[in-house]
């Protein structure tokens, strides 16, 4: 790695310890500017393939799910859908893991008793259940 | 609680041992040995096997796949969940078990702010009083309301 991509790389690591500091203590607006930032860091220095997106995805998701609004959860799965892609090719190998994966998605596309997305939380249900019946038959 | 206190005790020399394995566990990265070794002991310990505290549920997951980075398959809140579990599976008296309906436990006092007959105290004024300096606040768990200060005596650790 060269030594701006270096320094890149600890830029973002320390903004994602920022915002999961502001996350605890319910900052959101904070954690949402600083996860943004660590994300277009990450992305323009490791490229929009790299595993490292996936925490940085999933603290900038759980600050979304912590406004507890509908444009919110909206936006969080979209970003969930993103996770999940980066997830199959990292979890590759664990395929019990990637089963947590999809059901932490089916959760993203429900806001209190509304599922919006019923097709593809069914598609995602789908999969699950191959996933299970393939690990049951193994 | 509003206007009360949950005072706990810590084996704080436990808490400084598993301290490197809990900040390893906190940057969510690939794990050492020596980490692995704090999450076998706290698998077998009875908050896992009785289920008492659901962040501990991650450990086992983690276990089935040593090679892999928290990060990559844990989200967030369920490595802090875990870090939580585990400083009170491993540190705390009695796994940090409490009761709302009994003020005083075997391992626990909840105080008032009402009790100012305690005024004069102190170890009251601390609690109560003076304003909760960073440098007293337990490392871990560090989110929410699952925060701790340290009251340090001679003779024994407290943690509120």
């Amino acid at each position: 790695m060269s030594h701006s991509a270096d320094e890149a790389t600890q830029r973002a690591e320390q903004l994602e310890r920022e915002a999961h500091d502001a996350i605890a203590e319910f900052s959101l607006e904070d954690a949402l500017t600083l996860v943004r930032e660590a994300h277009a860091i990450r992305e323009a220095s490791q490229g929009d393939g790299h595993p490292d997106l996936i925490w940085t995805l999933s603290l900038w998701i759980e600050a979304l799910g912590r406004k507890h609004r509908p444009e919110s959860a909206l936006e969080a799965a979209r970003l969930g859908e993103r996770r999940l892609a980066l997830r199959r090719t990292a979890l590759a190998g664990a395929p019990d893991e990637l089963s947590y994966s999809l059901r932490e998605l089916m959760d993203l596309y429900t806001f209190e008793d509304d599922v919006f997305d019923a097709r593809r939380v069914d598609e995602l249900q789908r999969e699950l259940d191959g996933l299970l019946a393939t690990r049951g038959r193994a | 609680m509003s206007g009360e206190l949950l005072i706990q005790v810590i084996d704080i020399g436990r808490f400084r041992t598993i301290r490197p394995a809990l900040d390893e566990l906190d940057a969510a990265r690939a794990l050492g040995l020596e980490t692995l070794t704090v999450l076998r002991e706290v698998a077998s310990s009875p908050l896992v096997r009785q289920d008492r505290h659901r962040g501990l549920a991650a450990v086992r997951r983690i276990l089935n796949h040593p090679e892999l980075q928290l990060r990559v398959f844990l989200t967030p809140a369920a490595v802090d969940g875990m870090i939580e579990g585990l400083v009170h599976a491993l540190c705390f008296e009695n796994g940090a078990q409490f009761s709302l309906v009994t003020s005083v436990g075997p391992s626990w006092v909840v105080l008032d702010i009402e009790q100012a007959i305690f005024v004069d105290f102190d170890w009251f004024r601390t609690i109560f009083l003076d304003p909760k300096p960073e440098a007293c606040r337990l490392a871990y768990p560090r989110a929410g309301e699952g925060c701790y200060w340290v009251l340090s005596r001679e003779d024994r650790q407290c943690a509120i």
